[in-house]
């Protein structure tokens, strides 16, 4: 290549490169930084080097926070991606009025989540939310609960809102995926014999894993960055059953102001999510293979 | 592309990574403090144009937002030559709004928040001007206030902002439920567990409550056992005693007794106070912000009685104090183009038009002294009535005392102690030493 044309390039991309530099590499290097600081977000910052993670490490209630992240990503991965992938099948399948139910099933995604998040409210509410008053009304009234208190609810409860909202876009990546699937494969399958289970299971889903790595990536991503839901529902609360990782964040960084320590949480998340999504990534490529 | 190719590329990303951070975290900052600097003061300032922010948190379904937002508004049409900018976060975000745009060093001209305790970080960096000057020289705040208004605005001897709101817990009782159970309002602590019991028994929860209920009880008990003792301990100058953990444990008992909505910490004040108007509960303990959204069709059968006593010879306690203030940022105060004019704004807001507003059409106690009439809102009429009767003596929220971390333990432990976390003594031990490993700078 001509030096001219590596200038050309150079200039072209400049712009789009800049761009990306100062609004997603850069705070993430303004994160990192920050983390080895003890900083209320008003006072002069104090150079703490590895302090704030030191503490991260002892710290009960971020390790509640990441169990708590990671049953989350379990209903992402167990319930959202398989149901996603059901659903997408009726479509492609092309059952009747499915350009309706496509419409249909891509609605909460366009939704705001501070608004599912108060459906979700109103739902769960003890006395007056229709869950409890549905179970009451049919007799299952010992089975009420205190769904947004109760440990042994909470987190699930929260997780449901999560799972509704995201489901319609993993089923349309998923539908694009199965879209892909040619269809003179579906054909030998079927004349050797495959009944549509088999297919599903032994052409389809092999032949779309690639799709399935990516929303298995967007579930662990969703699952660690996951905040509103949290914040609008139960504030973590109560006594952080339902802290997260990104809601413990936030916490402490804008409720304690303790943006040091809230750095090096945001530090971490990022870590993590990274090691979960490329050991997701390295597990489904060993399968394939 | 070839290795060193690729070294080039990755040492070009990063150091233009570096210098759009240097950019992006000095560039907010001080340039508009040296733009806001260089401006000249004009000769009339009262008449000369200018632009003020002004932040807060009454909006929405506060009620405080039916009598605040008008007056903003009012004030904003009465003083053409200035710009009001109106930025609003409902409720507790109004918090996070104000750091972010302190850490930002774009601090709004002048806003609403709560006492130092919450802004004692943004006094000793210097982001809010010290009012006290301000006010001894302005004659027309003299006697406005009622005593020790400024109290929880005070760090260090310096006053930093104006009352805008009196903070005080009310006990109100809906004396048709009463009647219709054949129930006395209770007037001490054994009578109340009686009328908790009977209405529990009748399918009833007993008290419309959210997390701040026993928080508000608590503050009621241990200010009956403790009477003028008390302050000094809240301060960490001397220890507690057994009271503390026989207050909590008088709370425990509410609890055991079903006293409570179940899931009570899931919500919301207002949500707890839709309990008390939906007629499913005859009692309500919270704070006397809400009196403004009790439901019309149950002021005539509602009272604000005092929380009961432990003992018939004992006092009862209210708790009274100015907890909610308007501050004046340093930006706008060292800014002479609007100084005055922030000033001006920050009177008008705790001043006698606003305070009157806010009890009249929202139920909201002003700490202004003024010749109360019968315009006032009927619920607020009736806890003024019994705080101003003398039969009660008065004592500030506890959390006014504490520091920002103490108090933030302190509302957890108490969250423990309900949810059978903790037991009174645990709560007691830990409260103390919340209090002494976290004590309050502005008392040092």
């Amino acid at each position: 290549m001509k030096k001219e044309q590596r200038l050309l390039i150079v200039t072209f991309s400049l712009p789009a490169l800049l761009l990306y530099i100062y609004f997603f590499l850069s705070p993430v290097g303004e994160v990192m930084y920050y983390s080895f600081f003890e900083w209320d977000a008003v006072s002069s910052k104090t150079f703490v080097f590895l302090e704030n993670f030191k503490v991260l490490i002892s710290d009960p209630v971020f390790y509640r926070s990441l169990l708590n992240t990671l049953h989350l990503l379990a209903f992402l991965i167990l319930l959202m991606i398989p149901l996603a992938l059901l659903l997408a099948y009726l479509l492609y399948t092309e059952v009747r009025a499915f350009k309706f139910l496509r419409t249909v099933f891509f609605i909460p995604v366009i939704i705001s989540s501070v608004a599912t998040a108060l459906m979700f409210q109103f739902i769960y509410e003890n006395y007056f939310g229709i869950l409890n008053t549905f179970l009451r009304s049919i007799g299952l009234g010992d089975y009420t609960r205190v769904w947004l208190s109760d440990p042994a609810t909470v987190m699930s409860a929260v997780s449901l809102p999560l799972v509704w909202s995201h489901l319609g876009l993993i089923m349309i990546i998923l539908l694009a995926g199965l879209q892909g699937v040619s269809t003179e494969v579906l054909e030998a399958a079927e004349m050797d014999g495959a009944n549509e289970f088999q297919r599903l299971i032994r052409v389809i889903i092999p032949m779309i894993s690639g799709v399935i790595s990516l929303c298995l990536v967007l579930a662990v991503t969703t699952a660690f960055k996951q905040f509103d839901f949290i914040l609008i529902l139960t504030q973590g609360g109560p006594l952080h059953r339902s802290e997260v990782t990104g809601s413990y964040m936030y916490n402490q960084g804008f409720g304690m102001m303790n943006y040091g320590y809230g750095s090096a949480i945001a530090v971490s998340i990022m870590v993590i999510a990274v090691v979960v999504s490329v050991a997701v990534q390295k597990a489904l490529n060993k399968a394939e293979r | 592309m070839n290795r060193d190719t690729g070294i080039k590329s990755i040492v070009l990303v990063l150091g233009m990574a570096l210098i759009l951070m240097a950019c992006s975290e000095g560039g907010g900052s001080s340039d508009r403090v040296v733009e806001r600097q260089g401006e000249s003061a004009p000769a009339d300032t009262e008449k000369a144009a200018v632009e003020l922010t002004l932040a807060h948190g009454w909006t929405g379904e506060a009620a405080m937002a039916k009598a605040f937002e008008p007056a903003v508004e009012r004030y904003a049409q009465e003083h053409d030559y200035i710009t009001l900018n109106v930025e609003t976060a409902p409720g507790n975000g109004i918090r996070d709004k104000i750091v972010t745009e302190m850490a930002a060093n774009d601090p709004p001209d002048v806003f609403l928040h709560w006492g130092v305790r919450e802004t004692e970080r943004y006094i000793t960096n210097g982001k809010i001007a010290d009012l006290t000057d301000l006010i001894a020289d302005d004659p027309e705040l003299n006697g406005l206030y009622s005593a020790n208004a400024y109290g929880s605005a005070t760090y260090r001897g310096r006053i930093y902002a104006l009352p805008i709101q009196e903070n005080m817990m009310t006990f109100l009782v809906n004396t048709k439920m009463f009647e219709e159970y054949g129930v006395d309002i209770p007037e001490t602590f054994d009578e109340l567990k009686e009328a908790v019991r009977t209405f529990e028994e009748n399918g009833l929860i007993p008290f419309a409550a959210n997390g701040g209920t026993p928080r508000a009880m608590l503050l009621s008990l241990v200010d009956q056992l403790y009477g003028d003792d008390l302050r000094e301990r809240l301060i960490g100058n001397q220890p507690f005693d057994d009271r503390l953990a026989q207050a909590a444990g008088y709370v425990k008992e509410l609890v055991e007794l079903g006293a409570f909505p179940e899931g009570m910490e899931t919500l919301s004040t207002l949500q707890a106070l839709e309990l008390f108007n939906a007629g499913m509960s005859p009692m309500y303990f919270q704070h006397s912000w809400t009196l403004g959204s009790v439901a019309e069709d149950l002021f005539e059968h509602v009272e604000v009685i005092p929380f009961p006593k432990l003992s018939e010879a004992g006092d009862a306690y209210m708790t009274s104090a100015a907890g909610y203030f308007v501050y004046l940022s340093q930006h706008a105060y060292e800014d002479e183009s609007k100084r005055e004019a922030a000033w001006e704004l920050v009177k008008y807001l705790a001043g006698p038009e606003v305070g009157k507003d806010l009890e009249v059409i929202s139920g909201n106690p002003s700490p202004i002294v003024w010749d109360r009439n019968a315009d006032m809102h009927p619920m607020l009429a009736k806890a003024l009535k019994l705080r101003d009767s003398g039969t009660v003596k008065t004592f500030a929220d506890h959390n006014e005392l504490l520091s920002a971390e103490a108090s933030k333990r302190y509302n957890d432990l108490v969250t423990k102690l309900y949810l059978n976390e903790i037991n009174p003594e645990e709560y007691a031990k830990l409260f103390e030493e919340a209090i002494l490993d976290y004590p309050n700078p502005a008392f040092e």
